[in-house]
């Protein structure tokens, strides 16, 4: 027996607990039992009162400050790469820990402070596909959808409710859709219109607080040597890794400047 | 924060699939249970100040400790009346030695109690064994009349093998009809599932999620986890992680011989070093607790890419111990558990959404339901009265 990851679920057929900011009549629905109750009606009642009111503080209504802001994407790095058999000189990934220590590094010189994995919001991800350049541009709109996922931020400061999403290699493939049509050895991965997409979807949604999306920049190092990763042998290997390395300092700077760019949104939208 | 003492690792039964078996490591001594409180009471002071303590008496049969169950509760109430932290007591016993006096007592009435009981005959007599290999099924027909007597909220915590998987929907109807609302369940984990055995899970599912649509029509109150926890992961977006498993950051389980460890699974007779966080003598390591924390909680590879991961138990770093010997190393009978119990859970849930069952919205919408439960059944007992 194998674990076997689940690639594609259906979104459930029932609503999460934001219908009540829509619906809060819904709690008004009572069952028989506690209609002859007084002492529960009057308790019910309360209830209804206090989440009405905690709902309505949470959501924004009446409290200026809780209004959902969404940054613009701010474009440092190329953020697509192709990579498989013919990638002659493929970009380096930055993996979700690596960033995370260059965002809270960053952020913290402005007096923010990112907790990992605290806010969760059911939100529309990007589809992606990483076979979609073997197609006609603009891709087919079917490889261009959406779909919905929990999404956890990797980085929280709950003080000042922003957050952050880095998409990553890793998100990338977490989205992607099941490819129908030809497959090649060679693939691109392309984080910036990931995160586009993905800013594009936030802003669409009602979230309170402020995000931001962060991008692999998927750097390229100078093409010093040429690419034969496909003979992988300790001789290689080891001329290869001053270049790796290379890449990495590249996209660590990259990243830094979109932390950068997002920092002074901030500051112009009076976050902080 | 919880403390769960291990009182004793004896244990007068020899269930098929304990944990804790040969059951070798001796009696916790009044001194090393002091010694944990203290211990607990300053990293609540220190981590959620304010917070109660919850003190968790367990085994082996932890009843084989009574006298020591009565000290304990003592000396944390003394604590409480000189510094006000707060304490809340709870016991998991497999029940046979509990007796009037114990749920009455004023020393030992306010305890909690979890009884462990499979359900049905065949289910719980396959498992559930005495030292000379006897069901206790019987044996339990009376003491399930008195626990809930006195203690009507009292959880029944049931095991599901590959054995009496067959029995699953039929001996939770059981405890169910004997006046158990709160039903926790869950698979042994480290048993041998074949994939026949899955199918049968489905189908039992299946049944459970029949039988609770039914019950619920009927404004029946009542708490089964597996599908409660499903539902609740989607209506409440991140619960499933907020609440996880955080090994040894919301818990500190104490074996008798006070070695710290970060959850009951790990605790064994008290000899293993690895899975060790301290010991009450010496305190809480931290450097361990937080290895262990930082393994636990990185995301599992092969889950990365998993569309179910948030809703998922899968970080359970005790669970997947027992059933893959590491703690970052998911169990497959819990991935294919969740693969099965979450879209029955959903569906179920998308019916009673779709027929805007009034006791549904207001048990996973309202989230002072269980208060106004209580308000409930207080009003309908004074007017029984």
């Amino acid at each position: 027996m194998k674990v076997m990851p689940i690639r594609r679920y259906k979104e459930p057929r029932f609503p999460t607990r934001a219908i009540l900011d829509a619906h809060p009549e819904l709690l008004r629905l009572v069952p028989k039992r506690w209609r002859a109750n007084p002492v529960v009606l009057t308790a019910l009642a309360a209830t209804i009162m206090i989440i009405s009111g905690c709902r309505s503080v949470a959501s924004g209504k009446g409290s200026p400050a809780a209004v959902s802001r969404v940054a613009p994407i701010f474009q440092h790095g190329e953020g697509r790469g192709a990579f498989g058999c013919q990638a002659v000189n493929p970009p380096v990934f930055l993996s979700e820990d690596e960033a995370r220590q260059v965002i809270t590094q960053e952020a913290k010189k402005a007096g923010i402070s990112f907790a990992p994995d605290i806010n969760t919001k059911s939100v529309r991800v990007p589809t992606t596909d990483r076979y979609e350049s073997l197609w006609a541009r603009p891709p087919r709109p079917a490889y261009r959808q959406s779909h919905r996922a929990l999404l956890t931020f990797d980085g929280t400061d709950e003080r000042r409710a922003v957050s952050y999403e880095y998409v990553s290699e890793s998100d990338f493939k977490a989205w992607e859709g099941k490819h129908k049509g030809l497959v090649s050895l060679a693939y691109d991965i392309g984080t910036l219109d990931a995160a586009k997409r993905l800013q594009e979807s936030l802003s669409r949604t009602r979230l309170t607080g402020t995000y931001a999306v962060f991008y692999d920049p998927l750097a390229t190092p100078k093409e010093n040597e040429i690419w034969r990763g496909h003979l992988s042998t300790p001789e290689w290997d080891a001329r290869l890794k001053p270049r790796e390395e290379q890449g990495m300092q590249l996209a660590r700077e990259e990243l830094r400047k979109q932390v950068r760019d997002f920092i002074a949104w901030l500051k112009a939208q009076g976050v902080i | 924060m919880h403390l769960t003492l291990h009182l004793t690792a004896r244990c007068n039964m020899r269930c098929r699939y304990c944990y804790a078996a040969p059951h070798l490591g001796g009696d916790m001594t009044i001194e090393t249970a002091k010694a944990a409180v203290a211990l607990a009471v300053e990293a609540v002071k220190r981590e959620s100040p304010g917070q109660s303590l919850g003190i968790i008496f367990f085994g082996g049969e932890p009843l084989l400790q009574r006298d020591l169950i009565i000290e304990t509760v003592g000396h944390c109430r003394r604590i409480e009346a000189e510094t006000g932290q707060l304490f809340h007591f709870k016991i998991t016993t497999n029940g046979l030695l509990l007796d009037e006096d114990f749920l009455t007592h004023p020393d030992t009435a306010e305890i909690f109690v979890a009884l462990s009981h499979d359900g049905v005959r065949e289910a719980h007599d396959a498992n559930r064994v005495d030292l000379a290999g006897n069901g206790s099924f019987d044996r339990l027909q009376a003491i399930v009349d008195l626990l809930l007597k006195h203690k009507p909220y009292a959880p029944v915590m049931m095991v599901v093998t590959p054995q009496t998987v067959a029995h699953y929907a039929e001996s939770l109807k059981f405890l169910f009809g004997r006046g158990f609302r709160y039903l926790i369940c869950s698979l042994d984990y480290g048993a041998d599932w074949q994939p026949h055995h899955l199918a049968e899970l489905r189908r039992q599912y299946a049944q459970l999620a029949e039988w609770y649509e039914r019950e619920t029509l009927n404004e029946e109150k009542f708490y089964f986890s597996p599908f409660e926890v499903k539902i609740s992961s989607h209506v409440y977006p991140g619960s499933c992680r907020r609440e996880r498993c955080e090994l040894g950051r919301r818990q500190i389980s104490v074996a008798p011989n006070g070695r710290l460890y970060p959850c009951v699974q790990f605790v064994g007779d008290g000899t293993d070093a690895a899975f060790a966080i301290g010991h009450v003598e010496t305190g809480i390591d931290e450097a361990a607790r937080q290895r262990l924390y930082a393994l636990n909680a990185a995301e599992k590879t092969e889950c990365r890419a998993c569309a179910i991961r948030e809703r998922c138990n899968h970080y359970c770093g005790c669970l997947n111990r027992q059933a893959t010997g590491r703690i970052d190393r998911v169990s497959p009978v819990l991935c294919a558990h969740e693969r099965s119990v979450l879209p029955i859970g959903d569906r179920l849930a998308a019916r009673l959404f779709k027929k805007k069952d009034p006791l549904f919205i207001q048990k996973h919408y309202n989230d002072l339901f269980p208060l106004i439960s209580l308000v409930e059944d207080a009003t309908c007992r004074t007017v029984a009265e």
